[in-house]
């Protein structure tokens, strides 16, 4: 249950931050591409969330709140900021002095995301939508104002697009 | 036959009609060399699970949330009816660009004051100064958020010499573009183009800034003519607060 006073609020929404936020950040830069417009998305959902804290029940009712309302900020943003989008954008995780395996498992994680990098916006969209965050493709649909038809193409075409980068990695496996 | 995209709509479980699905089901189990494309199919998506393992977000963002929900806590409580535009009242706008940066968009927000019509010369209309027929309530909040900003950024005023290293500038422009992208969202959604405008033109200004940001000297010109026009802003704003507030 969250607290009522809002010292106690403020600790919560602390401490969820501190457990959840990189969740909420991660979906957020895999449909943007862009840190700063992930960054100002999740606290755009944080700062909705804490006028709208008195209607959560629990910790995990806000969390998962925000991680939708953050998406959906997302989206909107991106949307508002087309000019400034940009794909290259998306940070990497650096691998310095790293093991064999830690080196392999992040050198698979920068060509996974550089795939990514590679499909239209509405092929990300609606990737990481359906793939990652496991939203119906009808809501998808909604959300995008298109038809069902479209976003399955779209995912059909990310989907190809992707298995198709990331063969190599198979090949060696 | 059932070709890839209908396999990849059956893992997913989405996208299909209960016909379909039996249809696909039936057939998986009586046709082994499907269900091995079923299965390598299911292998190559699981593969792109770890694209949720994406960068963590750094300490530092973590703050910025943190301070931001402090402060709207803070700002709530002693004025409930900002709440809806505090998201705007961020403390993300840089210490160098920031005195450029800030006197560009004072002198729009000056300009985009004077230029509003004023209500009170304007019979039979209610409307808070410098909003738009059909939004008279919301523009209140929105001033008192931007005088809140302005009167943080002058107490990052004297900080402003400090930030010459140019990765550093880099980064505070990039926050402080995203704090005038913000107020921008918050202008289209109150249907003030006018604003909005002044605020999209002046991010191609903040684009130009951070090149010409390395003359100490010039920076605390800057610097102080910054203090001079956050004085004339904030007397603006708060004559249009108050006005706005008298309305409501």
């Amino acid at each position: 249950m969250l607290a009522r006073t809002p010292k106690n609020e403020l600790s919560d929404f602390d401490r969820l931050i501190a457990q959840r936020s990189g969740r909420w950040y991660q979906a957020c830069l895999r449909i943007t591409a862009d840190a700063g417009l992930a960054e100002d998305a999740v606290q755009d959902a944080l700062l909705k969330a804490w006028h709208r804290r008195d209607q959560f029940r629990a910790d995990s009712e806000l969390d998962t709140w925000v991680h939708r309302i953050a998406i959906n900020a997302a989206l909107d943003l991106m949307r508002r900021d087309r000019s400034r989008f940009r794909n290259s954008e998306s940070p990497e995780p650096s691998a310095p002095q790293a093991p064999a395996d830690e080196r392999r498992r992040q050198e698979f994680g920068r060509d996974l995301g550089s795939a990514l990098n590679q499909l239209t916006e509405v092929e990300r969209v609606c990737f990481v939508l359906k793939h990652l965050e496991q939203w119906r493709l009808e809501e998808i649909a909604e959300q995008q104002s298109s038809t069902l038809g479209s976003v399955k193409q779209a995912l059909f075409r990310a989907l190809k697009k992707l298995r198709i980068s990331m063969e190599p990695w198979r090949s060696e496996a | 036959m059932i070709n890839d995209q209908d396999l990849i709509l059956f893992h997913y479980g989405d996208g299909l009609d209960l016909a379909q699905r039996q249809r696909i089901a039936q057939a998986l189990i009586s046709d082994p060399q499907l269900a091995d494309r079923l299965h390598r199919l299911r292998a190559q998506l699981t593969q792109l699970d770890d694209l949720a393992q994406a960068p963590e977000p750094p300490p530092a963002m973590q703050q910025r949330w943190r301070t931001a929900l402090a402060r709207e806590a803070r700002l709530s409580q002693s004025d409930p009816a900002t709440g809806r535009w505090a998201w705007l009242r961020s403390p993300r706008l840089g210490h160098a660009v920031a005195a450029a940066v800030l006197l560009s968009f004072g002198i729009g927000i000056g300009q985009w004051l004077d230029g509003r019509p004023n209500p009170q010369t304007q019979a039979g209309i209610h409307a808070p100064i410098g909003a738009p027929v059909g939004t008279p309530s919301r523009r209140s909040p929105l001033l008192r958020g931007v005088q809140l900003h302005l009167r943080d950024t002058e107490q990052l005023l004297p900080q402003l010499t400090g930030a010459d290293n140019a990765e550093q500038r880099r980064s505070l422009l990039a926050e402080t573009r995203a704090q005038n992208r913000m107020y921008a969202s918050a202008a289209e959604a109150q249907n003030d183009e006018q604003l909005a405008r002044v605020l999209r033109a002046f991010d191609s200004a903040l684009a130009s800034l951070a090149r010409e940001r390395s003359d100490p000297q010039a920076l605390a010109a800057d610097q102080a003519q910054l203090s001079s026009e956050l004085a004339v802003m904030q007397t603006k704003l708060a004559g249009a607060a108050s006005k706005s507030l008298q309305e409501l």
